[in-house]
């Protein structure tokens, strides 16, 4: 260890320049080349039991993907996270950009294609997502992370309307089918009591006594409930799928529009991290060459060395004499 | 340099102990005796800090007094290592501390530099006397009173007869009473061929490397051509940490 640490004060000049001479342009330089941006903004998510339960946002049944057992900013961040991945997604942010204004397609590639690894998702408690985004122009930054807000958002809502088109579509055929049963119970009672002339009043109640006739009013009543119920979650399922927009846009809230939270020489850390590499590289050669000098350097210098490979005691160390005092 | 001598029968060595008795008491009557002036080296001075780290080293040399005098080679793996600076600083922080008779024999006869160091003429020295040519020239290193060397001499082609002809003389025998520390800064083992003949002039070798030149494989080559057991310890000379003090105290 001696050794080393004194060929290295020994051969400092030629280290400097390894260490700090070489390295410190190349780092500067990589500071203003690769100057970054970095855009954030904080999405509020509401829980679905927000909406009521009655809603399809809710539930099991509720938004695909959403875990019940997860916060909703966990469930948010999780989806947005899926979504980055896809490329399809991608293009959709890079149209949206286009359409608000970036018209240079190679820049917009270029952002777009740097998303899945330069935009971070973090939830940070229960119902806020972080999200950040590094560039190297502020307005891009900002810009891009605008066009994956809305993106995402208009995402939610076409798997939102996907889902309740699904319902709707079920629930009116089941609305269609409770039509016909109430229907065919109806008329079944109308021509029972017709040709029964004679009935007591109370048909509603089913408890005439006549077990036939109490049958097909309990029947028809059940077929009427069954059909308002239907007819109930019809409406509220057209009506969610109407305002499908509205609901994701209320339940992912943009709190903290997309602002410039860190720029210039430092940015998010990326231009910073480029030079720290930099300069490992610059003391990976440094210890390279000095584990080199010290294995080509075979001459005495440690005195415990001396004494271990000899077998002798170093009696004693004389150091160098100056100039003056050599005789 | 100095040429082959010619074949014929070998000169008798001058007895040392004249040269060695005259040199420890001078006597400027005594036969032989060169110039007092020339005997005694100006005073030179080496850095304390310089010292302090001798000494630290000579003491960690175990010694007992009881076994005679204090010898103590000084040598490396390579010529440029700094081995005649600490031989010399070694021997002055001896000399200054013990207060007794401590002599540095200079024993690399190709690439002595004790002469250029301390500024004294390079002849007569080891290798002259041991040709024959000359008395033992022994100096005396102010400013200790106690300190004394013996220079290497003329550079000579063929060393290691002469480091032969060393062994075989009576030289460290007539030194070792007179000299109570011998520190003989002998030659680099590994760039000379008779590098382990000269190492045997001393029974405990102090291997000096430079920090951050010598390679630790060559002062491994070094104590397999020694033997560990003679090797008594390292010094590392030339340090230069650029760690920070407090930095290195850590690790």
């Amino acid at each position: 260890m001696a050794r080393y640490v004194d060929i290295l004060f020994r051969h400092w000049t030629r280290f400097a320049v390894i260490l700090f001479l070489l390295p410190t342009p190349i780092s500067i330089a990589t500071l203003i080349y690769f100057r970054t941006y970095q855009a954030a903004t904080d999405i509020w998510v509401e829980n679905p039991t927000y909406f009521g339960s009655s809603t399809n946002l809710v539930g099991s049944s509720g938004i695909s993907g959403w875990n019940q057992y997860l916060t909703p900013a966990q469930n948010e961040a999780d989806e947005l996270n899926q979504y980055l991945q896809t490329t399809s997604f991608l293009y959709a942010v890079g149209d949206r950009m286009a359409a608000d204004g970036m018209s240079d397609a190679k820049e917009r590639n270029k952002l777009i294609t740097s998303i899945p690894k330069n935009l971070k998702v973090t939830p940070n408690g229960s119902h806020l997502v972080a999200i950040t985004f590094s560039c190297s122009l502020a307005s891009e930054c900002t810009e891009t992370l605008k066009a994956t807000i809305v993106v995402f958002q208009d995402r939610l809502t076409e798997a939102l309307k996907a889902q309740e088109q699904l319902s709707t579509t079920f629930l009116q055929s089941q609305v269609a089918a409770a039509q016909q049963r109430s229907n065919d119970s109806e008329v079944a009672l109308q021509k029972y009591i017709s040709e029964h002339p004679g009935l007591p009043l109370t048909l509603t109640s089913g408890q005439t006594g006549i077990p036939q006739l109490d049958q097909l009013v309990t029947r028809a009543q059940q077929d009427r409930d069954t059909l308002t119920q239907l007819q109930s979650q019809l409406g509220q399922a057209q009506y969610t799928f109407a305002a499908a927009d509205q609901f994701i846009r209320t339940s992912t809230k943009v709190i903290d529009n997309p602002g410039i939270t860190a720029g210039g020489f430092l940015g998010d850390g990326s231009s910073l991290k480029r030079a720290a590499v930099v300069w490992l590289a610059a003391v990976g050669v440094a210890a390279v060459y000095l584990a080199l000098l010290v294995w080509m350097d075979k001459t005495a210098r440690d005195v415990r060395e001396l004494a271990g490979r000899l077998s002798v005691p170093v009696l004693a160390t004389v150091p160098l004499l100056t100039a003056k005092e050599r005789f | 340099m100095r040429a082959y001598p010619e074949a014929g029968p070998t000169k008798a060595l001058p007895d040392p102990s004249e040269s060695l008795d005259t040199a420890l008491s001078p006597r400027p009557a005594m036969p032989g005796y060169v110039a007092r002036n020339e005997d005694v080296l100006l005073g030179f001075t080496l850095p304390p800090q310089f010292i302090d780290r001798c000494r630290q080293a000579y003491l960690r040399i175990p010694h007992d007094p009881d076994d005679g005098p204090r010898q103590i080679g000084v040598t490396s793996a390579s010529h440029g290592e700094g081995k005649t600076s600490i031989a010399l600083g070694l021997a002055t922080a001896i000399a200054a501390d013990t207060l007794e008779p401590t002599l540095l024999l200079e024993c690399d006869l190709e690439r002595g530099s004790l002469d250029r160091r301390l500024g004294f003429k390079r002849t007569p020295g080891l290798s002259d006397w041991l040709d024959g040519e000359s008395r033992l020239r022994v100096l005396r290193a102010a400013p200790l009173p106690n300190l004394f060397v013996i220079p290497a001499g003329s550079a000579t082609i063929d060393p290691a007869r002469v480091f032969y002809q060393l062994s075989e003389s009576r030289l460290m025998a007539e030194l070792q009473p007179r000299f109570a520390n011998i520190v003989i800064d002998l030659p680099p083992v590994l760039d000379i061929a008779y590098g382990s003949l000269a190492s045997k002039l001393a029974d405990r070798i102090v291997l000096v490397a430079r920090y951050g030149e010598t390679l630790v494989e060559d002062l491994e080559k070094v104590s397999f051509l020694l033997g560990r057991e003679r090797l008594c310890g390292i010094i590392l000379n030339g340090t230069e940490y650029r760690t920070p003090n407090w930095l290195r105290r850590l690790l």
